[in-house]
């Protein structure tokens, strides 16, 4: 290896994190770039100064036990429904109720009372009559059928 | 030990998980146990605010009780339940860089005053056991007190420069003793980032403590 590594594998090699060839290869580098042993010092300076935060930190005041006691607490208060927000719940829950029975109430009123506007199957009687006289002229070139005679009325209404 | 603790003890988290999907207290009891105190020092190193960690701590122990049903078995609880802090602890702190302007800025460093740093044979000690012992003014150098204290201070200043990504692995990697592996299932990353992260996040850390050490 002759160029510089990338950054980040300085870090590798000193975790232990490369393939034994791959350590090899950098090392050998390292032992002639003033560059990346200067680089890695600096690492190694950085990481002696974090160790010196290592270890364990302040426990929270009245200690882990207390911390302990107030997540069982909240977690009890996760399982267990807030009595006021229960009550909150059944309010809304009756007002509901009461709504979708008005409303049921309004619509069985308004089905079951005859609606003054004609059933749109009726036809009009201008309507019908054309119907039969249409029917009636485009079968008069049958003799025995029926429209033979329909025809005639609908051509020459009888006389009176 | 009674024989009911003693055998709920000895259950793997993954039966306890189950058990609290079904709303067993004292699997839910057991697990905080296990887990609470990483969890709060995770969130203390990432906030520096021993309110907001344990909050932090809290919460993320009621959503195993919330998400419990979900829980997929073929994975480490224990990486599901630290992906659950490092994520409500990422949140809260992005919330409160959009409420202040500035990451982190105007936090106020209680985690620093709390009650000082102990030093001991030019060892920083746990101040718990050194209040406890009664050594503290015979051992105290307060020279060495000051420099410790101020080194200490500098290394919190120098992580805040870094983003919270950086800030996680770094936190995770070098203070908390995970490996890269579990960083990268707890951050639900490539390997290759979680590297990555650790080493600018480093680069970034030297050259803030070099700034404030000139």
């Amino acid at each position: 290896m002759t160029d510089c590594p990338k950054a980040s594998q300085i870090t590798a090699l000193m975790e232990g994190w490369l393939e034994a060839n791959e350590a090899r290869e950098l090392r050998a580098h390292m032992a002639t770039c003033t560059l990346c042993q200067r680089t890695l010092a600096e690492l190694e300076a950085a990481v002696a100064l974090l160790a010196r935060e290592a270890g364990p930190v302040d426990p929270p005041a009245g200690g882990y036990e207390a911390l302990l006691e107030s997540a069982i607490a909240a977690r009890d208060d996760v399982l267990l429904p807030d009595p006021r927000r229960a009550l909150w719940v059944r309010r809304v829950a009756a007002v509901a109720a009461v709504a979708i029975l008005a409303v049921s109430a309004v619509l069985l009123v308004e089905l079951s009372t005859p609606s003054p506007i004609p059933p749109a199957e009726m036809a009009e009687p201008d309507i019908l009559e054309e119907l039969i006289q249409e029917h009636a002229l485009a079968t008069s070139h049958m003799p025995f059928s029926d429209g033979s005679y329909m025809a005639l009325t609908v051509q020459s209404p009888p006389k009176r | 030990m009674d024989a009911q603790r003693k055998k709920i003890t000895s259950l793997s988290d993954e039966v306890l998980v189950g058990r609290i999907a079904r709303a067993d207290r004292a699997a839910f009891e057991e697990l905080g146990r296990r887990y609470l105190k990483k969890a709060y020092s995770i969130a203390l190193r990432m906030t520096r605010n021993q309110d907001d960690a344990w909050d932090l701590a809290q919460d993320a122990l009621v959503e195993i009780h919330r998400s419990a049903g979900t829980f997929d078995r073929r994975y480490s609880f224990s990486s599901w339940f630290y992906r659950i802090v490092v994520n409500k602890t990422l949140n809260f702190l992005k919330r409160e860089k959009l409420r202040s302007g500035a990451f982190a800025g105007g936090m106020e460093d209680k985690f620093l005053g709390a009650k000082g740093v102990a030093i001991r044979g030019g060892e920083a000690v746990d101040p718990e056991e050194v209040f406890t012992s009664g050594t503290l003014v015979e051992e105290t150098d307060p020279e060495r007190d000051y420099e410790a204290s101020e080194l200490r201070h500098m290394i919190r200043r120098a992580l805040e420069s870094l983003s919270p990504e950086q800030r996680t692995v770094v936190i995770l990697f070098d203070l908390e003793g995970f490996s890269h592996r579990e960083i990268a299932r707890i951050m639900d990353c490539p390997e290759g980032t979680v590297m990555s992260r650790l080493h600018y996040g480093r680069l970034k850390l030297k050259e803030q403590l070099e700034r404030s050490l000139l």
